[in-house]
């Protein structure tokens, strides 16, 4: 019996042992269902067939499936995956898994169409298992619900996208830079504004790009951001822009930090104000015109209290004692009401000490001031009395000439007197007491006696003339014009009938023409023709057949009136001296006179402006020309 | 010549000559013979007024004619002539100015202040003792003074 008593006390104790197995086999199986029942993944276990083996209430919530209804269930009938995008059918990772014994991560994008048709995005993996001899016996799938991770994905994506929207289409410079001033993004805005590419930008810093005048007031900006001294930093300045042109902007930036306050990022926007810059220079610049202004400028209201007075009015407000508040002088201040009151401009001139303002008070309309616009003429004004006194000097002087004008033309006059009267006696005399001689002692005369008397008597006539017609000459030049009317022609035709006897008539073959009329002094014009047909009857006295032609034609405002005759002539190369005094180109033998008359005659027409000329051949005869202004006719 | 007299012409000329010839041809037409000259204006005047070396000279008897030069020394002839013309005396007395020349300025006073006649007297004698004649004949045969 001890044998079969001891084999029951084996059998009793492998008995006990895989008793004990199995429960640690039972605990541990259960302890792997708690697990797998608890554990926040879906997990679905399958055999090397690809049916469900096992799934845990995660992977029964997201299938649909109950474990009990899917038990041997092919898994691609409770686990249905497409792609997210295509919705193509997605291989069954458990497939893959047998195939290639590996560990296999699921493609992205997944979606999970569950038992009732609901989707949802899911993250999976599935896993070989493998038994204790390294075989694999099924396949574990780990999956998961990815629609909160997938949505808050979408929406840091979305946030992304929006700050990038808002950075890159932003119509103003942005930069965010590294602390140290390295640009790490810039948008388009500012790259437009500074004409350079990502690229470029982004190897430059901020102070690379900064105008040099303004770096000092740049670097002490970004200085006061890092120290924590201050949140926001704004600024104008100037960037120098890839071209070199300067390119004014207003800048605000601030420095971002992370949570321990170490400096992140440099965010700056600059905003293009070159355009408003220019305008507001320009408005400084006009402001600062009535400063330049070298004229006293001063605005006024209308009571007369200066509100704005130039540098260049110091003069004046010294001169008024006052400044700008005060009153301008009562006088000015009259002045400037009447002015409003009839809103129209007033210049007055005012001399201050020596010197003289012309000022003009203006209102502005639609305004409730006067502006003063002063200018010192205190050298116009001594220009114009230097003018006047010249003037008047100019007066006094030729008051003076005159009068010894005047003067001299009575010496003159005197003196033409004193000829006439105290020549002529001697000659007189002269003449008379040879007749005596004659008369009374003709007895003791002999021929050649008689003959030197009557030379005696000829050159007394002569010099009696010539004292006559000197006379005449002389009193042209003083006698006053009286104009009128002259029918030219008419007086010709009657000037010749005066100096010719019938006789010589027939001889003369005179012409007229028909003569334009003239505005003249008659006696005087009487005296040119008298002299000119005079002249023509005598040069042509020795032709059997004298021919005086008189013509007259009109041209181009003056009428030109000519005595032509067939006589004597002249040599063109003594022209010069034919209308001078006392010049005659014929001896006194050959045709008698004085040579007074044509200085006469160019003497009477130069007094009525105009011109004396003559033509002529010796033996072919003379024309003598006159013209006379038609105006007045 | 008497003073006391009737004088037909009263010539007041101070060139010798020009009076000398005058008086040749007054002659000529027996016009001076009761003919008197005087050199100057001054002397002219007391003449006529009966003054100074003439005074107590009839002056109801007044010259039918003066032939007066205007060129005078002392006295003018224009002097002469307005003394004449003032008077009420010797305003009827008939005087012809004698002038060597045509321009003297004085004939329009002359006129004006009551001359009677103005004559020019040539160089030429002939025409000289043709004017002088002429004026001679007209003044003391011609012209009837007033009574």
């Amino acid at each position: 019996m001890s044998a079969v008593t001891q084999e029951p006390d084996r059998l009793g104790r492998e008995n006990e042992a895989l008793r004990l197995r199995v429960a640690a086999l039972e605990a541990e199986s259960e302890r792997f269902r708690t697990t797998l029942q608890s554990i926040g993944d879906a997990v679905i276990s399958v055999d090397t067939d690809g049916r469900v083996l096992q799934m845990n209430p995660v992977a029964e919530a997201l299938t649909g499936w109950a474990e009990t209804e899917a038990l041997g269930q092919p898994l691609a009938r409770v686990f249905r995956i497409v792609n997210q995008a295509t919705r193509a059918e997605v291989e069954s990772p458990v497939e893959r898994v047998l195939r290639d014994g590996a560990l296999v991560g699921l493609a992205n994008h997944a979606l999970l169409i569950a038992k009732d048709g609901g989707e949802r995005p899911i993250a999976d993996s599935g896993a070989p298992i493998r038994n204790e001899k390294g075989e694999t016996t099924g396949v574990v799938l780990v999956f998961r619900d990815q629609t909160e991770e997938r949505r808050a994905e979408r929406q840091v994506r979305e946030a992304e996208e929006r700050f990038r929207t808002f950075f890159d289409s932003a119509p103003i410079g942005k930069s965010i830079a590294a602390p140290d001033g390295r640009l790490l993004r810039v948008n388009p805005a500012l790259m437009a504004m500074l004409g350079y590419s990502v690229g470029e930008m982004q190897a430059l810093t901020s102070v690379a790009i900064t105008h040099p005048d303004d770096l000092p007031e740049t670097r002490e900006g970004l200085r006061s951001l890092l120290a924590g001294e201050r949140e926001i930093w704004s600024t104008d300045k100037r960037y120098i822009a890839k071209d070199g042109h300067v390119v004014w902007a207003h800048v605000v930036a601030r420095l971002q930090r992370d949570p321990e306050g170490n400096p992140l990022y440099l965010l700056t926007h600059a905003q293009d104000i070159t355009e408003r810059k220019r305008a507001q220079q320009e408005i400084e610049s006009l402001a600062k015109f009535p400063e330049e202004n070298p004229n006293p400028t001063l605005r006024m209201r209308r009571d007369g209290i200066i509100i704005y007075a130039n540098p260049s009015s110091k003069y004046l407000l010294a001169a008024w004692s006052c400044s700008v508040g005060d009153l301008i002088p009562v006088h000015l201040r009259d002045r400037l009401a009447k002015s409003v009151a009839e809103q129209e401009s007033a210049t007055v001139e005012e001399t201050y000490n020596s010197r003289v303002y012309s000022l003009s008070l203006a209102p502005v309309p639609g305004t409730d001031y006067v502006n003063l616009y002063g200018r010192d003429v205190t050298e116009r004004v001594r220009a114009q009395e230097e003018v006047r006194t010249l003037n008047a000097e100019l007066e006094q002087r030729v008051a003076e000439r005159t009068k010894q004008l005047a003067e001299s033309n009575a010496e003159l006059e005197a003196f033409s007197y004193s000829v006439s009267h105290d020549l002529r006696s001697p000659l007189r005399a002269i003449d008379g007491f040879t007749r005596i001689l004659e008369e009374d002692y003709a007895p003791h005369l002999d021929t050649e006696g008689r003959r030197i008397c009557s030379v005696i008597h000829d050159s007394a006539g002569k010099m009696g003339q010539l004292i006559d017609d000197l006379l005449a000459f002389s009193r042209l030049g003083r006698v006053e014009m009286n104009l009128s009317r002259v029918d030219m022609g008419a007086m010709a035709n009657a000037i010749f009938h005066e100096l010719t006897a019938p006789e010589d008539r027939t001889r003369i073959d005179f012409q007229v023409d028909v003569l334009p009329p003239t505005v003249a002094d008659p006696t005087l014009m009487r005296q040119v023709w008298m002299n000119l047909l005079s002249n023509a009857v005598k040069f042509s006295s020795k032709r059997e057949r004298a021919v005086i032609r008189v013509s007259g034609q009109q041209d181009q405002g003056e009428s030109v009136y000519s005595v032509q005759d067939n006589g004597a002539g002249f040599d063109m190369k003594y022209v010069g001296k034919l209308f001078g005094v006392f010049q005659r180109l014929h001896s006194g033998k050959e045709f008698e006179g004085t040579g007074v008359g044509l200085a006469l005659v160019q003497r009477v027409i130069r007094r009525h402006s105009g011109r004396v000329w003559a033509e002529g051949k010796p033996d072919q005869g003379a024309t003598f020309c006159f013209s006379l202004q038609q105006s007045g006719v | 010549m008497d003073y006391s007299e009737a004088v037909d012409i009263l010539l007041v000329e101070d060139n010798p000559q020009d009076a000398e010839l005058t008086i040749r041809a007054l002659k000529k037409h027996n016009l001076a013979n009761r003919l008197i000259v005087v050199e100057d204006g001054a002397d002219a005047l007391d003449f006529i007024f009966g003054r100074g070396k003439y005074a107590g000279r009839d002056t109801g008897h007044p010259p039918k004619v003066v032939l007066l030069d205007l060129k005078l020394p002392k006295v003018s002839g224009l002097d002469v002539l307005r003394a004449l013309k003032q008077d009420e005396q010797t305003r009827p007395i008939p005087v012809v100015i004698v002038t060597s020349s045509r321009e003297d300025p004085d004939i329009k006073t002359a006129y004006a202040l009551g001359a009677n006649s103005y004559v020019v007297k040539p160089v030429n004698f002939d025409g000289f003792a043709e004017a002088v004649s002429n004026l001679g004949l007209y003044w003391l045969l011609v012209n009837q003074p007033p009574r």
